[in-house]
């Protein structure tokens, strides 16, 4: 290490509110044991759509993981719906454009320009370990193939394949895997729940496009 | 693989000593990867501590076998910059886990500016990196912009350094075509040759 001048009053500040922040991170912080139930499923607007649903239990003490493979892929486990600023965080580290909020009632609606069309989880909260179900508004289930998000081709099976989000029961939680086509790209990943704390939830991963 | 070096970038989201240790290290290095790209002292500053917040909660993530702990931190910072410029295109703003613009005093305000009028050239640059695909703009940031070897650029977006070498080269001729001379002739004299 090199000699550096003292930290002026700003870095001085940022380097107490970093301290803080590692300090509520830190395992002893850990909430008190909660269970939950949720539903999950995945869905990629614009691009593609996958639903894996079923019923879980969630962990308050490791909210999240992700980890990058090998391959570039990124797998993200979600076990506890705390902490989504630190998912979302976690995920712009590894250059996902993402956008995670575990309070809302219903995804957010596309930006004017956006092709996508808008995704309805219809499972009410309290409905138990039953799948949501996700509705296309502007593509009915048993429709042809629709062109591209952008107005451009329809995308091609493999095109499908890296642009689909599948979400899957796990140990811990709930595990998906974001390709590494998401990473530094045009595509938005939105991660959001219905229900609160103490009923059941819906988790929900959307992967937007941008035209 | 580096197991002390892994060890210490992992404890930074658990340790606030830890952390303190490498935030007094790697500051300077952020603060001066920041100010290449941005021109607004307060939006510096909520990067500067938007880059630190993202390798907290990334820590994990880090692997000694893909690069040193400051390439890895200039990786993220990268992605933090990047996703900010994409919200900013939509129209969209951060939620911040710390806003570092609330932390600034009219000294440390100074400073910022000082940092930032000193990287006017290198933004320029950063501005013409927006004529090249995403994928390519990632490598040729981190030679050309942050000065990288090859090798670590690689390492840091975990490709191999022949096919970063064969992309900065693609890259180069389109960055040059929209560059004035002093900063086209920078990025042509960038040495793009891999170390063994």
């Amino acid at each position: 290490m090199t000699t550096r001048a003292p930290l002026d009053g700003f870095e001085n500040a940022l380097l107490t509110e970093l301290r803080q922040h590692v300090a509520t991170r830190a395992p002893a912080a850990a909430r008190p044991r909660l269970r939950r139930r949720l539903t999950a499923a995945g869905a990629a607007l614009g691009a593609a759509v996958a639903v894996t649903a079923g019923g879980l239990a969630l962990r308050p003490d490791a909210a999240f993981a992700v980890d990058p493979q090998a391959n570039g892929d990124i797998v993200v486990t979600i076990s506890s719906l705390k902490d989504a600023d630190g998912l979302e965080s976690a995920l712009r580290a590894q250059g996902v454009d993402a956008e995670v909020d575990y309070s809302a009632d219903l995804p957010p609606a596309p930006e004017p320009g956006d092709n996508g069309g808008t995704v309805t989880h219809s499972e009410q909260p309290g409905s138990g370990d039953t799948g949501g179900t996700l509705e296309r508004h502007d593509a009915p289930k048993g429709t042809p193939a629709p062109a591209g998000p952008c107005g451009d081709a329809p995308p091609t099976a493999a095109e499908r394949d890296q642009s689909t989000v599948s979400v899957e029961r796990s140990g811990d939680g709930v595990t998906f895997t974001l390709s590494k086509s998401f990473v530094d790209s045009d595509t938005q990943v939105h991660i959001t729940t219905s229900g609160e704390d103490d009923g059941a939830a819906g988790i929900m991963v959307q992967v937007e496009k941008h035209c | 693989m580096d197991e002390p070096q892994t060890t210490e970038v992992h404890r930074i989201g658990e340790d606030p000593d830890a952390l303190e240790a490498f935030y007094r290290q790697h500051l300077p290095a952020v603060q001066r990867f920041v100010a290449r790209r941005v021109s607004d002292a307060h939006l510096a500053a909520d990067l500067t501590a938007d880059v630190f917040v993202a390798a907290i909660d990334n820590a994990r993530s880090y692997r000694a076998d893909r690069g040193s702990p400051g390439g890895w931190l200039m990786g993220v910072a990268r992605n933090v910059v990047a996703s900010e410029f994409r919200r900013q295109q939509r129209h969209r703003s951060a939620e911040r886990r710390i806003s570092g613009r609330r932390l600034v005093d009219a000294d440390a305000l100074a400073r910022i500016e000082d940092r930032i009028d000193v990287e006017r050239e290198a933004r320029e640059l950063y501005a013409a990196l927006a004529a090249i695909p995403e994928r390519d703009r990632a490598l040729i940031e981190l030679v050309a912009l942050d000065g990288l070897s090859v090798t670590d650029a690689a390492a840091v977006l975990g490709v191999k350094p022949a096919t970063a070498r064969v992309r900065l080269h693609r890259s180069r001729a389109r960055v040059q075509a929209h560059l004035r001379p002093p900063l086209a002739d920078a990025v042509a004299a960038l040495n793009l040759e891999v170390q063994p």
